[in-house]
């Protein structure tokens, strides 16, 4: 639990993925309507460049 | 673990719940090497140019935001000052040198490119001179091309008989768009030290020392910042400075590897990243918000100035870490019809005219996005822009004046611009003449500490 919501987070590695990243990322927010949950996928170099020097 | 479930949830929260976004990604190009005595062929070699060189600039954003999460609301270009690039043609009229900016800009969808502008801050060229006469037909004839001409700078004083120009031409420009509220000029800014490497519209152009093709990247954040500021109530001004501090490091480290990897796939060099928070008039994007988190019941009211003093150079110490190369603004923005919070604080008589301009001593820009009544006259303009200037020359800093003497309209009226731009009510100014210090024309010196050799 974070700040009253539950987060569930991931590291996923896509290199082997068969799909894009646009059609992973918009099929992921799609299921995410149907289980009532908001699916966000981001780069980790963004984490990185934010939080470590 | 790599990163700590908290790290994780700042930073999506960052982008979910406080709408922080890459502002601008703006390739500048130079259309040095595109002059001929031909203005045709010069428009030609323009479009040709732009084409080629900034034809991936859209496709590569979406890209990047989309493998990266992170999102580029503007994909921008900005060109060298056309003034310099039409100098060599027997053209008079420069109008239609911003119509082939306007249909690239279409053709690449972008919004806005910048450059329709003139460095004049010591003196005329003929080119100079042939660009501003065209200012009001070509930025009223155009949708997306913005202009900017800079009259003073700390080295060489200010350049009256511009300053004086300028009055008029915001006029005329105001004038021709007067259906529209005089949308022309919230294209159109008055700069003192202006910055080459700017990618903020309305200001940004190529500067003539800038290389070939560079990408320069605008981050922006005010909503960041206030949330970070949510939990620091009763918290002294060290722990406040040490937050925002932090807080611009995270938001420009960011910014860092998101241009530098469109730039990459652009193939052009990563040129300067601008720390500035600029506002949007959407709710939570703020920058007067922030300021009223510090602890003010309105922006505009006593003791604004320092929070602004407070809140611009810890965005500047927080950013220039996090950076390799820092240009631009850098600092706070505060545009009034930009910022929901702005356009509160003058309904609510807080922030006026002379507030604001005090305010311009700390921020990183000038007067921007200010609505004053349609029959300003020329002079009260240029003498707005006069005191603006003398501000950035003494303090060495850029100032500007984006200002927009709407027609027909008066104090307490609103003006509506659209979109980004946004709305204001219209601020009253002083009802005193400023005509015969104005009429003097000629420049005013540099001042004493402008000797730095």
């Amino acid at each position: 639990m974070l700040s009253g919501n539950f987060v569930m987070m991931m590291m996923v590695d896509l290199a082997g993925s068969a799909k894009p990243l646009a059609v992973v990322k918009d099929e992921l927010a799609a299921l995410g309507d149907t289980l009532d949950v908001s699916i966000s996928m981001m780069h980790e170099r963004v984490f990185s460049a934010m939080h470590r020097l | 673990m790599l990163f700590s479930p908290f790290e994780i949830k700042e930073t999506v929260d960052m982008f979910l719940r406080h709408k922080l976004d890459v502002r601008a990604i703006t390739l500048g190009i130079s259309l040095l090497d595109c002059a001929d005595s031909s203005g045709e062929k010069t428009r030609r070699r323009m479009r040709e140019k732009l084409l080629r060189i900034a034809g991936r600039l859209v496709a590569v954003g979406r890209e990047v935001e989309t493998e990266y999460g992170v999102p580029i609301i503007n994909k921008r270009v900005s060109v060298t000052p056309i003034a310099l690039v039409a100098a060599a043609s027997d053209d008079e009229d420069y109008t239609p040198y911003a119509t082939t900016l306007d249909e690239v800009a279409k053709e690449l969808g972008i919004d806005f490119v910048g450059g329709f502008s003139a460095l004049v801050q010591k003196g005329y060229t003929v080119g100079d001179r042939r660009l501003i006469a065209s200012i009001p037909e070509a930025l009223a004839n155009t949708e997306r091309v913005c202009g900017s001409v800079n009259v003073a700078s700390t080295r060489s004083g200010i350049n009256m008989d511009a300053v004086r120009e300028m009055g008029r031409t915001i006029k005329q420009a105001a004038e021709l768009t007067a259906d529209h509220d005089g949308i022309a000029c919230a294209k159109l800014v008055v700069f003192c030290n202006a910055p080459e490497d700017n990618p903020f519209m309305a200001g940004a152009f190529h500067g003539p020392g800038e290389p070939d093709a560079v990408l320069n990247v605008g981050v922006s954040g005010p909503g960041v910042v206030a949330a970070a500021l949510d939990s620091m109530h009763g918290s002294g001004f060290d722990e406040v400075a040490e937050v925002i501090k932090k807080t611009a490091f995270k938001i420009t480290r960011m910014g860092q590897i998101v241009g530098e990897e469109a730039a990459r796939r652009l193939g052009v060099p990563f040129g300067i990243l601008d720390l500035s928070l600029a506002p949007t008039p959407e709710v939570g994007d703020s920058v007067a918000r922030i300021l009223e988190k510090l602890g003010l019941e309105v922006a505009g009211t006593h003791g604004t100035t320092a929070a602004l003093a407070l809140l611009t150079d810890m965005i500047k110490k927080g950013g220039v870490m996090a950076s390799t190369h820092v240009g631009g603004m850098s600092g706070a923005f505060i545009p009034v019809s930009e910022d929901e919070g702005m356009v509160a604080a003058v309904r609510s008589g807080a922030l006026t005219l002379d507030k604001l301009e005090a305010m311009t001593c700390v921020c990183s820009v000038g007067l921007d996005m200010v609505a004053v009544p349609g029959d300003a006259s020329e002079s009260t303009i240029s003498a707005i822009i006069a005191d603006e200037m003398a501000i950035g020359m003494v303090n060495n800093k850029t100032t500007a004046v984006r200002i927009i003497p709407v027609p027909g309209k008066k104090p307490g009226d609103w003006a509506e611009f659209g979109g980004l731009l946004g709305g204001a009510p219209i601020l009253p100014t002083h009802r005193f003449s400023s005509e015969r210090f104005i009429a003097r024309g000629g420049r005013i010196p540099a001042p004493i500490h402008s000797f730095r050799n």
